[in-house]
């Protein structure tokens, strides 16, 4: 009998330590993300981890998860994290450059996607039924390049002022 | 007897743990979020979901953002002070850092209109306008305001209004089935969405919640990269009073009172209301100088 209740205590435990067995990898997703040492965005900021780095899901409270990251133990928005990892910059003027350049073959559908942008240059004479447009405007601000690097660094000598 | 009532009993605790065991091995195999799916973990798993469209669906966000901040600046006319629009871009791909959606390049411009507002273009188009520069007092308050524009990008606000499904719910994907349709009715049925959101930029506004919810995570992002988290309130407090100028911000968006009363509870929830940093008055002024 005792064998027995041993045997059923052992599965409820196991059922029990389902959840924490589920505890998800996390990727992180923005450039920046501050891990704090409470889950409220008043409390002291510990560190910070970067894009793409692994977090391992040690708890969760509302808005905010529990972190291992590097030895320190904290709490990160669940805005700036999820369970895949984040996506690589994705721009549609270098690419109809890269395709015009290369004459690479592309899918169809991705083909038509950069098409219709370049037909935005081409046809920039073109006035909408219903509103004016300035497609040079556009263009101008896209002229303008900052890395991140440069604006990370701006960000960082302000705070330090 | 005494043999048959035990056998009677093993057969039961047989049947109790073989059901636990399977019980088990159902938890195991399927994953807990769908076993017993929470709100949250609901909440979280859609937005998973919409966080990580095919770069296709992207790249169709991106031309249809051109195509409208086409259509923003044929209404206000570009503001063409290359010194200044470094600096608000500058401040507004910091702050960017601290937002979701990396894979978009942030892009920020200056609109020649007295104005006050501030207007957000699908794939990372950003616009402010000459008048509420004018009225901004430090750099804080200018990455506040920014912070809101980037939140209706990475939250797809406008294409999400626009109700526009692809073939994976994700309304994203439907831009870019229609452009990669590639015929002139395709053409025609894209350039109607674009004028639709105009419309809503201009007329009708987003939905009261995305407002509201912007201004929330505008504060968490500008908290996180380090600036004062009350300015987004110190701001609309003090453009609340000028009802001339605020006249389209006021037609499409919450009332300044709701947009307060909104971020001072979530400054309070968040133990935000009495933390201090930077402002950058110094280098804000330093870097606008508008006439």
């Amino acid at each position: 009998m005792r064998k027995k209740i041993i045997n059923c205590s052992l599965i409820i435990g196991l059922l029990l330590s389902v959840p924490f067995a589920h505890a998800a990898d996390l990727y992180v997703q923005s450039v920046r993300a501050p891990i704090f040492l409470e889950p409220t965005l008043g409390s002291k900021r510990l560190t910070e981890s970067v894009k793409g780095e692994l977090l391992k899901e040690m708890d969760k409270k509302g808005d905010w998860y529990q972190v291992d990251y590097k030895g320190v133990n904290g709490w990160i928005s669940r805005l700036l994290v999820s369970t895949k990892p984040p996506l690589g910059k994705v721009s549609i003027l270098e690419e109809t450059e890269e395709m015009l350049e290369k004459g690479a073959r592309k899918r169809a559908s991705a083909f038509a996607t950069a098409a219709a942008a370049r037909g935005l240059a081409e046809e920039r004479a073109r006035i909408s039924d219903k509103y004016k447009v300035d497609y040079e405007g556009v263009e101008w601000m896209e002229a303008l390049k900052i890395a991140d690097e440069e604006a990370s660094q701006f960000l960082q000598e302000g705070m330090e002022k | 007897m005494k043999n048959s009532r035990e056998s009677g009993v093993s057969g039961q605790w047989s049947v109790v743990s073989g059901f636990l065991f399977l019980l088990l091995v159902t938890v195991h195999f399927f994953p807990f979020t769908d076993f017993a799916a929470s709100e949250d973990f609901r909440k979280r798993k859609s937005q998973l979901k919409e966080s990580f469209t095919a770069n296709e669906d992207i790249r169709a966000e991106i031309v249809f953002g051109r195509e409208l901040s086409a259509r923003i600046l044929g209404r206000y006319k570009l503001y063409d002070d290359k010194k200044l629009t470094r600096y608000i871009n500058l401040v507004g791909k910091g702050i960017a850092q601290y937002a979701g959606r990396t894979e978009i390049e942030f892009r920020f411009a200056v609109l020649d209109t007295d104005i006050i507002n501030a207007f957000a273009a699908p794939g990372g188009y950003i616009f402010i306008t000459k008048g509420a520069l004018k009225i901004m007092e430090d750099e804080a308050e200018l990455s506040a305001v920014l912070a809101h524009e980037i939140a209706h990008v990475t939250e797809r606000h406008i294409v999400k209004e626009l109700n526009i499904k692809g073939t994976d719910d994700s309304p994203a994907a439907g831009l870019a089935r229609i452009l990669g349709g590639g015929t002139e009715t395709m053409r025609v049925v894209f350039t109607q969405m674009v004028d639709k959101a105009v419309e809503i930029l201009f007329e009708k506004g987003l939905k009261r919640q995305d407002e509201l919810n912007s201004d929330r995570m505008a504060t968490i992002t500008t908290a996180n990269a380090g600036y004062d988290p009350v300015a987004l309130k110190r701001y609309l407090k003090k453009i609340s009073n000028n009802e001339e100028k605020t006249e389209i911000l006021t037609g499409t968006h919450p009332s300044f009172g709701e947009r307060i009363d909104n971020l001072d509870s979530f400054l309070e929830k968040n133990q935000l209301s009495d933390k201090k940093q930077p402002f950058l008055k110094e280098r804000f002024v330093e870097n606008v100088k508008i006439k």
